[in-house]
């Protein structure tokens, strides 16, 4: 018998008590930052910092993000290309990083990497037979025509010819060798699949079609996959659960269908608002307070998307209305960034700009109704104007001290459905605003 | 609208007319045989106006946009035939001086890849510097650069201004590039895949940014496979494949009425509802009579042979054509427009939001 | 097999019985170990006084045998084993006619110098022979004891000596036949080449491998290593051991050899790093492949495009260094290097002591190993790209 072990034989248990196939555990992946020739570490990369999500078996799950998200560190933690730093895996009930010798192996081949790009995800020097028997041979088959049999079965699987063996990557497109690729990683009856932006580098119905053969596969066979994306459709179209990635954190994770409706965290909002619409008469996008996406080597305190969050929970005795306490916040975080509009050049070194222009550039109003805020404004546009920026970015942190700063939000305890936003949290005063778009 | 030759007097639209292509040929030469990678292209791009050019890769659009300036490397790549006018004057006889000139002041190039374009070894300041014209100082230069950095978007541009390109993100690149290409105050802008490389959130942006060019009386010609930047900046939409256009009309007319075999299936693409199923890799286009046969549900004897089928106007819109033998005379489309309701996206559109 | 007739699994595999089958006696693994326990055994015999071989060996002769069977195991029995790749490969180079006269004439040099030097031996001095024309020329009658040609006048006292068939392509100032020396020469030639190719390389090679896919200190330390190496000027090193030692073909192949693979070192590790990254090296290292059988199978047949006309061109150089080096007359007295012999017949006032003569008079003595040097690197030269060109399969046409 192969890999496939006790829990499956037993046949048709319902999926929701199922037990879980991959468990991320607060999965913690550091790169440290390190300097000169003992390679001392001044400091540390949190690529992936606290992720925890699972995998039923034959389960899709997604991992959105955007560039410097952490998902792909995320995806390479759990197949051991990177060391995790911190957290559990559990693969199967077992813990993927103390597994070894032959359990170890077993694991190689139960789960397996499709790579992003098809254009490199083959040796140039080896013909697509040898590339997709690789696997095979590299547990240990030396029956050259088995594994040339095998081949020739899957090939013809992922709608390519058996004689397709003997020829090179070279010869074919983009979209057949991302066949091909999957061709490879269903070699060895795999029950995971980590699919890593497996058509970001295809278009239009190509890259349908390959969803649409993973998507089959994956039922057929019944195969877990992790898919990491950038792309919303993608998801959409091929994901049963989905998590969203910002900064090494996830944020939210749900079933795909309720988090791409009625998305709950702002980041989430901000990344789904951002994608241009299909319809043509609906061209807004939602913007995200500022622009700059911070380092992940020196990530903000608390809430990590508080600099740019649309919806930053203002200071409890602050009573503002919803758009006038966004513009002081703008204001507050592009302060803090140095992205100073145009007209506010204070770097130059004419140091003194207009009050007013500060007002103008930043939509701030002349007055605001609350005392104390109006006041740190005046101050700190007072401090811009002279061209003093410290000052003014101080004076705006301490008028204005956000929890969303302070404290790191939790996730909750659901299973389905978790945000991690101090709006969510009920001991936090703060109600979720509602989506629309 | 293609066949309509330049009448004596001045004419409205003609006046508003920048660029037109008419029947535009470009063949690539390889070892393996010549590749026709655009056959018969012919559109036009008003004043002001943001046309753009969907297909798939290989469809031959980038093929196209490059034929339209002489930046194609020949060979392997030949124009054989077609005109090319820019405001009156044609392209593809001009001499390399002429077009040189033309593309520093005139027409700007962005393209997917803004590390690329952009030169690792010199500041962007520099880059842009340089491509702002002569006539300037180097202070006034310097004082250019640094506006236009900011008009593109780019903040604390007066300190940024020295920083070289790897020192700049993915979407702060393709900003610089498009600021390069500002720089000459360019009437027409083509930009290829200029939101590719870059996430959503920036991919937004830059969005924004190409809008409000437009906005400012800058024509753009817009390449992309993805119908959704389409949605978010043309108002004209050209449908290409396999070097020809099948359909073409302005964005609103299209989205809501997706005519072409070909078109519906690309938006199905996107809303999933249906697979090709046929699981076969290998895929030909047929190099005579309509391109998309091999691969069409609608087929029929008289697609075969002959040229891509003729511009078609779809029902009683003449701005909207589509190259398909079911929209000919005397023939009945109802068949074919069927398939546009399933694949129209706004009607699925409720899962998007 | 609980689900052995589920349609919906592919074949199913008893991977638990496969494990564990892997070889640690390899075909190349054996035939390096029998080759070091053959010339083990010889060495062991000689050192004790019994004759084997018939014959003394020195210990360039040692390094040779063993740089020979490090070739023959590392190149050839992978070589055999595959033999429709080598075929493929074979035919590819031939197919163009310059890679395939390149790999012609470094086949045949190679047989010559092996070959060559078993039938002829070493030459024999016969001064009364010496400075004899190649067969069609002449020179000048009195330069040597006894003319085997016919004797012609010249203008005034001066008779001109025809070249005969018994020296075809005339001796030097010993009386060596040319045809005999250049043997030498290619012997020398082709030491220098099994050297380099058999302890160079490898290191070369191996080093930036390991520098490049390990990355880190000891990324650091090889390559801050190789970066010392490369300021020695391998010249210096050579004089002092000269100094020291006195002179021998192994102290120049020792100390060039060893000093000058840093540059291919650096290029391995920098095409290292780019293959380290793509996607098919990923995937078997998510497939649990070792860090050798990834160099192996995945970054070795891939840097070949630059590895392999690197490897030609260092093989070029050091033969180029090797006749220099003997050019300069730095060179054992026994070897008659093609550089030593050119220098010969160029300074006709060191050889041809006591004799009035210009160097044009007596141009095939160095005229001959000029050319052989000549076509030799440029032999390299081309079997370098030929041999890039085969092995690429995107160059198919
Ligand atoms: S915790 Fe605060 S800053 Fe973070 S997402 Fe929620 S509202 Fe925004
Ligand atoms: S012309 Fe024929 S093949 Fe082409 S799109 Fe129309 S129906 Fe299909």
């Amino acid at each position: 018998m192969t890999e496939r072990t006790a829990g499956h034989e037993e046949g048709e248990t319902p999926r929701e008590d199922e037990s879980a196939l991959l468990e991320v555990e607060n999965l913690e992946t550091h790169f440290p930052i390190t300097e000169g020739w003992l390679r001392r570490e001044t400091g540390r990369v949190r690529a992936v910092d606290g992720v925890s999500f699972e995998l039923r078996p034959g389960e899709a799950f997604g991992l959105v993000g955007e560039s410097g998200s952490g998902k792909t560190t995320t995806a390479h933690s759990i197949l051991r290309l990177e060391a995790a730093t911190g957290g559990k895996i559990r693969f199967d009930g077992e813990r993927v990083t103390e597994l070894t010798g032959a359990d170890l192996r077993r694991f190689r081949r139960r789960v397996q990497l499709v790579v992003q790009d098809p254009n490199d995800a083959f040796n140039p020097r080896m013909t697509v037979g040898e590339a997709v028997a690789e696997p095979l041979a590299l547990h240990g088959m030396d029956d050259g025509d088995r594994r040339r049999a095998i081949v020739a079965d899957l090939l013809e699987r992922v709608g390519l010819e058996a004689a397709d063996a003997d020829r090179f990557p070279h010869e074919f497109s983009g979209g057949q060798k991302q066949r091909i690729s999957i061709a490879r990683a269903l070699v060895c009856n795999p029950d995971l699949i980590v699919a890593d932006e497996p058509t970001s580098a295809l278009d239009g119905r190509i890259k349908s079609d390959i969803l649409a053969l993973l998507d089959e596969l994956r039922r057929e066979f019944d195969i877990a996959v992790l898919c990491i994306s950038h792309d919303i459709d993608v998801i959409r179209r091929f994901c049963d659960r989905v998590g969203v990635m910002y900064l090494g954190k996830l944020v939210e994770k749900g079933v795909t269908s309720e988090v791409l409706e009625s998305p709950a965290h702002p980041y989430t909002r901000v990344l789904l608002g951002s994608v241009p619409s299909l319809d043509p008469s609906d061209r807004e996008f939602v913007r995200p307070l500022t622009e700059t996406v911070p380092d992940p080597a020196d990530p903000p305190s608390g809430c990590r998307f508080h600099t740019r969050c649309p919806e930053l929970i203002p200071p409890s005795d602050v009573a503002l209305s919803r758009e006038c306490w966004r513009t002081i916040a703008r204001f507050r975080f592009a302060v803090e960034d140095g992205q100073l509009p145009e007209s506010v050049a204070v770097e130059t070194d004419e140091s003194s700009v207009d009050e007013s222009t500060v007002r103008v550039a930043f939509d701030l109003p002349s007055t605001i109704p609350d005392e104390t805020v109006d006041r740190a404004v005046d101050d700190a546009i007072r401090s811009l104007s002279d061209g003093d920026l410290e000052a003014a970015r101080a004076r705006l942190a301490e008028a204005f001290p956000t929890v969303c700063e302070r404290a790191e939000p939790n996730t909750g305890d659901e299973r389905e459905r978790s945000v991690r936003c101090h709006r969510y949290d009920s001991s936090v005063e703060a109600a979720p605003r509602s989506w629309m778009r | 609208m293609s066949t309509r030759h330049p009448s004596p007097g001045p004419e409205q639209a003609e006046s508003n007319r920048l660029l037109s292509v008419n029947d535009l040929r470009t063949d690539i030469r390889t070892d393996q045989g010549t590749i026709r990678a655009v056959d018969g292209v012919s559109f036009e791009v008003g004043r002001g106006e943001t046309v753009c050019l969907v297909g798939e890769s290989g469809s031959g659009k980038s093929v196209t946009c490059r034929s339209l300036t002489g930046i194609l490397p020949e060979p392997p790549a030949d124009v054989v035939g077609g005109s090319v006018e820019f405001d009156g004057q044609s392209l593809l006889e001009a001499d390399d001086e002429q077009l040189r000139r033309i593309r520093g002041d005139r027409i700007a190039h962005v393209f997917q890849s803004p590390q690329s374009a952009l030169d690792p070894v010199y500041t962007i300041g520099d880059q842009l510097v340089e491509a702002i014209t002569i006539h300037n100082t180097a202070s006034a230069a310097r004082e250019r650069a640094i506006n236009l950095l900011r008009r593109v978007g780019i903040p604390r541009a007066d300190s940024r201004i020295d920083d070289y390109p790897h020192e700049f993100s993915g979407g702060m690149c393709q900003r610089a590039a498009i600021a390069i290409a500002l720089a000459s105050d360019p009437e027409l802008l083509i930009a290829d895949e200029p939101t590719t490389a870059v996430d959503v959130t920036v991919q937004a942006r830059l969005i924004e940014l190409l809008r409000g060019l437009t906005d400012d009386g800058t024509s753009v010609l817009l390449i992309t496979h993805d119908l959704r930047v389409a949605a978010a900046l043309a108002d004209r939409l050209l449908v290409m494949y396999g070097g020809t256009i099948v359909e073409r009309g302005p964005l609103e007319e299209l989205f809501d009425r997706p005519a072409h075999p070909y078109t519906q299936a690309l938006f199905e693409s996107y809303t999933g509802c249906s697979s090709r199923g046929d699981r076969t890799a290998r895929r030909d286009v047929p190099t005579a009579g309509c391109r998309f046969r091999a691969e069409c549900r609608h087929a029929v004897d008289t697609c075969v042979g002959g040229e891509q089928p003729p511009s078609y106007a779809v029902g009683d819109r003449e701005t909207h054509g589509v190259s398909c033998v079911h929209y000919g005379p005397d023939r009945d489309p109802t068949p074919v427009l069927a398939d546009a309701a399933a694949a129209r996206p706004v009607s699925t559109e409720g899962d998007d939001d | 097999m609980s689900d052995a007739g589920d349609p919906h699994r592919f074949e199913e595999v008893e991977w638990d019985d496969l494990d564990g089958s892997r070889q640690l006696l390899t075909p190349t693994r054996a035939a390096v170990l029998v080759g070091l326990v053959v010339v083990g055994c010889v060495y062991a015999l000689e050192t004790v006084g019994i004759d084997v071989t018939g014959r003394t060996f020195d210990r360039l002769d040692w390094v040779m045998l063993l740089g020979t069977v490090v070739l023959g195991s590392v190149g050839l029995v992978p070589a055999v084993r595959h033999r429709p790749l080598l075929i493929r490969l074979l035919r590819r180079l031939f197919a163009r006619p310059a890679h395939a006269a390149g790999a012609a004439f470094l086949l045949g040099l190679s047989l010559v110098a092996v070959l060559g030097s078993v039938v002829l031996g070493s030459p024999d001095l016969a001064f009364q022979h010496r400075f004899h024309a190649p067969y069609g020329f002449t020179s000048v009658n009195g330069w040597h004891a006894e003319c085997l040609g016919e004797i012609t006048e010249g203008e005034g006292i001066t008779r001109y000596c025809d070249g005969t068939a018994a020296y075809p392509l005339g001796t030097n100032q010993r009386g060596h036949p040319m045809g005999h020396l250049l043997v030498e020469g290619a012997r020398v030639t082709l030491t220098v080449l099994v050297f380099t190719a058999a302890f160079v390389v490898p290191v070369a090679t191996v080093v930036g491998i390991i520098a490049g896919f390990r990355g880190g200190v000891v990324d650091d330390l090889l390559m801050s290593y190789v970066d010392v190496q490369l300021c020695i000027p391998a010249i210096v090193v050579f004089f002092i051991g000269y100094m020291y030692w006195n002179v021998s073909l192994l102290l120049l192949l020792v100390t060039f050899g060893l000093l000058s693979w840093g540059g291919i070192a650096r290029l391995v590790r920098s095409e290292t790093l780019q293959r380290r990254e793509d996607g098919y090296v990923l995937v078997a290292r998510s497939l649990g492949a070792s860090r050798s059988y990834i160099a192996k199978r995945h970054i070795v047949p891939n840097i070949t495009n630059t590895l392999v006309p690197a490897i030609f061109h260092l093989l070029a150089l050091l033969v180029l260094v090797e006749a220099g080096v003997a050019f300069l007359g730095f060179h054992h007295i026994e070897l008659y290097s093609w550089g030593s012999t050119m220098q010969e017949g160029l300074d006709p006032h060191f050889s041809g002591i006591g004799l009035e003569m210009h160097p044009h008079e007596i141009w095939w003595v160095s005229t001959f190993p000029a050319i052989a040097l000549t076509l030799t690197l440029a032999s390299l030269k081309l079997v370098g790209d030929g041999v890039r060109d085969a092995l690429d399969p995107r160059d198919d046409h």
